[in-house]
């Protein structure tokens, strides 16, 4: 005869049985396999080697045009920027470094495009500078009226895969859409974590986006050649630190690029409780020696610990290379409620909350590693 | 007695899934469906009791099986059901770890969505509290057994640890959920008194 369970193991057992009992109705059997069928058809399970080939007859017949300086002649690039079709996505976006990057011939065109009920996804200009990878994504419609709504409203949601591998963990990139021009393109902007201990993206490789758009049931898949054409006009490490009672604030990496500047920074909150919290509304402004603040474009990091937080923010490129890079730390002011929008002042910008005890002057001289 | 014999069930039901895992290694999508309807509960609650959001729990259970669809070459025999553990238990590491990013659009236009959060029934709220009492280590190894009352060398299998390990922290998981509720009632008499 077993022993009878004691007071104990009668409490976890009856835990126990209590998660494994839930009474939550699944149904995964059918919308699974579908996806899986869809698997089946595409060309990645059919072997490495197959890929290979296909991602290569892909780039191809995505034409590729580069418009590098240093592969085409500025006059050159000029006259193919005027080729009809070839989209100014970029060269009106509200970003200095995309329209730097169009001027300067910086961008990769393709024809990537996938149509679903009427409507028409291409992504046909794609940039990366070695700090963010920046898509732009356009929307037509074959009907006018089909029309509701901006693009980015439709988006639902989007998954990328990089060289055919879905799991990206070892990049673990972050990535946003944003408004473009008009409401019809929008911009997908992914960058790595290389300076939080991930690996950097490849120099060249295939960034596929699978889009899913409110109301279609399809969802769009564009494959877009990604080559970065740009090498950092700078790039080194400081030891710059600031600290008040709440917060250790480090600068630990500065990249200017053509078309980016990305300052990569440690924040530790003394407070481990509400570092979380206090993290999200934590933010700076970088200025050149006279005072000329930079945009900011975006910014992605990942937890050290409970208190610290790892982050790479990028703004658009200096004009010139400052002598002096000052940084100004800030917290942004949210809506009371709780629900995480920004408040905004008269102008309709976020409020901020300066924190002058913080800020950090960087020299940019002649010793700082290339 | 009755945890035995569901273990006895557990492993006669593995052995009838083979044949359809070998159905699906040689190409047969269909017999996937049977792989599915075998685990798609104990799948969803575990990433369900993790997540602690249906909407994201259904999502990555249907990732889980898709990823392991795409490697089921790579399945070398053993427990099967460990064997999709383990990619279930890093599939929601990596959703857990993701979340505690930050991905900030600054000083342009955002599109700021109100998102809100599905409300828990009465029945998960319970067992979320005991799961509040432990870590992320100690909720995997808890659910790991009272999902599929896997042993502690299954348990080590999927979570990259020592069988001896896992016991012992089983043992702790045991008295932090006994303190927990001890906790509990005495607060609770301590209002009526």
């Amino acid at each position: 005869m077993p022993n009878p369970l004691s007071w104990d193991e009668q409490e976890m057992d009856e835990l126990q049985r209590k998660i494994r009992n839930h009474p939550a109705p699944v149904n995964l059997v059918e919308s699974t396999l579908s996806r899986c069928r869809e698997e089946e058809e595409r060309p990645e399970r059919a072997g490495h080697r197959f890929v290979k080939t296909k991602i290569m007859a892909a780039v191809v017949a995505a034409m590729v045009i580069l418009f590098g300086s240093s592969y085409v002649s500025p006059a050159v690039a000029a006259s193919l920027k005027q080729i009809p079709g070839v989209s100014s996505l970029f060269r009106f976006a509200n970003d200095l470094g995309l329209r730097t990057a169009d001027e300067r011939g910086l961008v990769i065109q393709n024809d990537s495009e996938s149509t679903h009920e009427g409507i028409t996804l291409k992504a046909p200009v794609a940039l990366f500078d070695g700090t963010r990878v920046s898509v732009g994504v356009e929307r037509e419609f074959e009907e006018a009226a089909r029309r509701s709504g901006s693009l980015l409203e439709q988006i639902e949601s989007w998954e990328l895969s990089i060289d055919g591998q879905q799991d990206l963990q070892k990049y673990a990139p972050g990535s946003v859409m944003s408004k473009s021009g008009d409401a019809d393109s929008a911009i997908l902007e992914v960058s790595d974590l290389k300076n939080q201990g991930g690996q950097p993206f490849p120099d060249r490789f295939e960034l596929t986006v699978r889009v899913r758009l409110d109301g279609i049931a399809e969802r769009f898949e564009l494959k877009v050649p990604v080559q970065r054409t740009t090498e950092p006009n700078l790039s080194f490490e400081t030891s710059a630190s600031a600290q008040n009672e709440d917060l250790i604030f480090k600068v630990k990496k500065v990249e200017l690029t053509p078309v980016t500047t990305q300052i990569t920074t440690e924040s530790t909150f003394t407070d481990a409780g509400t570092a979380q919290k206090e993290q999200a509304t934590f933010a700076y402004d970088v200025l050149d020696e006279q005072g000329r603040k930079l945009q900011t474009i975006s910014g992605g990091g990942q937890p050290l610990d409970g208190a610290t937080m790892v982050m790479d923010t990028r703004f658009e490129p200096f004009l010139a290379t400052p002598k002096k890079i000052v940084i100004k730390p800030f917290r942004y002011v949210y809506q009371s409620g709780g629900d995480g929008l920004f408040a905004l002042d008269e102008a309709g910008n976020p409020k901020k909350n300066y924190l002058p005890g913080l800020d950090l002057e960087i020299e940019v001289g002649s010793s700082a590693a290339q | 007695m009755q945890q035995q014999d569901e273990k006895e069930k557990q492993k006669q039901n593995e052995k009838d899934l083979m044949p359809s895992i070998e159905r699906v290694r040689n190409g047969e999508t269909d017999a996937y469906g049977d792989i599915i309807a075998a685990f798609e509960k104990s799948i969803y609650l575990y990433a369900l009791y993790l997540l602690r959001n249906r909407d994201e729990a259904e999502d990555a259970a249907q990732e889980i099986f898709i990823k392991a669809f795409r490697k089921i070459d790579q399945y070398q025999g053993g427990v099967f059901s460990s064997w999709l553990y383990k990619i279930a238990y890093h599939h929601c590491l990596d959703l857990l770890r993701k979340r505690k990013r930050i991905d900030k659009l600054l000083g342009r236009y955002i599109l700021q969505k109100k998102q809100d959060l599905p409300a828990h029934s009465a029945y998960e709220d319970e067992i979320y509290e005991m799961l509040n009492a432990l870590n992320g280590e100690e909720r995997q190894i808890l659910l790991l057994r009272a999902l599929e009352e896997y042993s502690y060398k299954e348990i080590g299998e999927i979570l990259d640890m020592n069988p001896v390990t896992a016991r012992k922290k089983y043992a702790r998981i045991r008295q932090k959920l006994l303190q927990k509720k001890e906790g509990t009632k005495n607060a609770k008499s301590a209002k009526l008194g």
